[in-house]
């Protein structure tokens, strides 16, 4: 049903230089509201997946459409414009700017006014934030600039989220966090969730849909609860052949 | 020792000080945004210069007027050689960016030689050469407005960096590139903007020079070399730290124009920059938080 996708990978093939393949061939439809998880071992091109959904790297083949729309050669200014946004693997804020002074700069695609509703939006959704107002990004603890990069994103309303590793260097029970709010957002705003997670029990217990990716190709694809209890997934990235789902 | 004296070399140093620092804050500004170290800086202080010269007699030697104009062609130059040349060097290539900057350095420098000869040139204004008296204290009247302007320069920088998206885009493509795309700061344009104001900041501090020193073409080659040491004592890319260095040493040499000999007028900022880079590599105010 490609005219109710919001987003569809056609053999998208993206990289760092013009003749290696990163991302080499994955095809993908992700459905309005949805949240996707996206599992796969380390160097197996989750990130460089994320950014050619984003554009912040060398686009090689293949279409990214949006709605029907194909955006592969869009900057990523204007595919944020048009309801994508990313949060990147680990650390990426205004270390030296005030909390505050990193919202405004989430909201650098809007106009003045929308940008004073977006600010109070996302300050109302994550509390913690408003408390930590004047605080310099790099003096917040690493779960509070997760969540501060989170908001920045937020503040465009994207249709479509991507979040790398949102949960990485994080204690459990703010992991555990991080995955409800991805959740509840999905669930209230109609949002559409693609994420990266090395906590992947975590991950698929929110999640839809999972995707395996290995060397740059997708390996699998299906409902989360499904891939979670697939044996050869288990072993190799949910440890062995525990079953229990809880922390 | 002379408190009228001592008075007035504090003044002199003061009104030298803020213009190093706006020549000081654009090397710094185009060098945190672009990452490139920009040879040919001094001499867009240098055409500032000459546009102040050409430009006075034309308005009937209205000073803001003027001021306002050699800034504004500084600018404009500013974002031709972005265009031209800056946009094409990529941040890998630091070695190309010194030679390419350093190549149009000395283009600049010899066409406008070649253009109006390398002798130097007197630029009168409505002040002349009156002075003001401040007390005991007589200041030229020109050298009272290069400070003024050059502080009224500097927060109106401030202002534009802290409170306006134009500005808070430079400092966030500063602080981090892939934040800055993330959020949708197209880096390009930021990048043009940076090279937009620094420019106008380095002609405006030509142009306020212009009626207090000679007007020549070598005249941003020694202020240059002075303004990387003030970047580097501040710490690369830190706008605060090379500022405050800046006046430091305006006041500095002034005072020691004055009761040393002009030798070590001259060398003060190299021997604080080779210490410096001896004792704190990353800059005396590295640590501090950085707006730019
Ligand atoms: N900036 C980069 N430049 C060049 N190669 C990179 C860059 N980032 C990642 N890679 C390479 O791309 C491959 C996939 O990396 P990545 O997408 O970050 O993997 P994952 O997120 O799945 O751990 C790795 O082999 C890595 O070395
Ligand atoms: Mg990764």
């Amino acid at each position: 049903m490609p005219e109710t996708a919001l987003l569809e990978l056609r053999d998208l093939r993206a990289g760092y230089t013009p003749d290696t393949a990163i991302v080499d061939g994955v095809s993908l439809t992700l459905s309005p509201g949805t949240v996707t998880t996206v599992v796969g071992g380390n160097g197996a091109g989750k990130s460089t997946l994320m950014k050619a959904i984003y554009g912040t790297v060398r686009h090689l083949g293949g279409e990214v459409r949006l709605r029907g729309e194909p955006i592969q050669h869009l900057p990523p200014w204007e595919r944020l414009s048009r309801g994508i946004g990313l949060v990147p693997q680990g650390r990426c804020n205004f270390p030296e700017m005030s909390v505050e002074e990193n919202l405004r700069l989430g909201a650098y695609r809007l106009t003045r006014s929308e940008a004073v509703r977006a600010i109070e939006r996302v300050a109302a959704m994550f509390p913690v934030l408003r408390a930590r107002w004047k605080t310099q990004a790099a003096n917040l603890s690493g779960g509070e600039q997760q969540l501060l990069e989170t908001a920045m994103v937020l503040e465009t309303a994207p249709s479509l989220l991507l979040l790398d590793e949102p949960s990485l260097g994080l204690s459990p029970k703010m992991q555990a966090e991080i995955f409800a709010t991805a959740a509840s957002i999905a669930r209230d705003t109609g949002l559409t969730v693609l994420m990266v997670e090395q906590n992947v029990r975590g991950a698929l217990r929110v999640s839809d849909t999972a995707i395996v990716l290995e060397q740059g190709r997708k390996l699998m694809e299906g409902p989360a609860a499904e891939v979670a209890r697939d044996p050869r997934i288990r072993q190799a990235y949910l440890g062995g052949g525990a079953t229990a789902m809880g922390t | 020792m002379d408190a009228v004296f001592f008075a007035q070399l504090l003044f002199n140093g003061l009104a030298i000080g803020l213009i190093y620092a706006l020549i000081a804050v654009g090397l710094a500004l185009v060098y945190g945004v672009l990452r490139i170290v920009n040879f040919a800086h001094g001499e867009f202080l240098m055409l500032g210069a000459y546009a102040m010269a050409l430009v006075t007699p034309v308005l009937g030697l209205l000073y803001l007027p003027s001021l306002a104009v050699a800034m504004a062609i500084t600018a404009l130059l500013g974002v031709v050689m972005f265009e031209l040349l800056f946009a094409r060097l990529k941040e890998t290539d630091f070695e190309r960016s010194i030679l390419v900057t350093t190549g149009l350095s000395i283009i600049l420098l010899h066409g406008v030689q070649w253009i109006f000869s390398a002798s130097g040139r007197m630029v009168d204004t409505e002040f002349g050469f009156a002075g003001v008296e401040i007390g005991d204290i007589r200041i030229t009247a020109t050298r009272l407005a290069a400070g003024v302007v050059a502080l009224g320069a500097f927060l109106a920088l401030w202002l534009i960096l802290t409170r306006t998206q134009f500005g808070r885009a430079m400092r966030a493509i500063s602080q981090n590139r892939e934040a800055a795309l993330m959020v949708g700061i197209p880096p390009r344009k930021v990048a043009r903007n940076a090279m937009m104001l620094a420019c106008g900041l380095c002609g405006l501090a030509g142009a306020a020079l212009a009626p207090v020193y000679l007007v020549q073409p070598i005249m941003g080659q020694a202020l240059l070399f002075k303004a990387f040491a003030l970047v580097i004592i501040g710490g690369l890319g830190h706008l605060q730290g090379a500022a405050i260095a800046a006046v430091i040493l305006g006041v500095v040499e002034s005072l020691a124009g004055g009761f040393l000999t002009i030798v070590w007028q001259e060398a003060i900022v190299f021997v604080a920059m080779i210490l410096v880079l001896l004792l704190r590599p990353q800059g005396l105010f590295a640590t501090r938080i950085r707006v730019g």
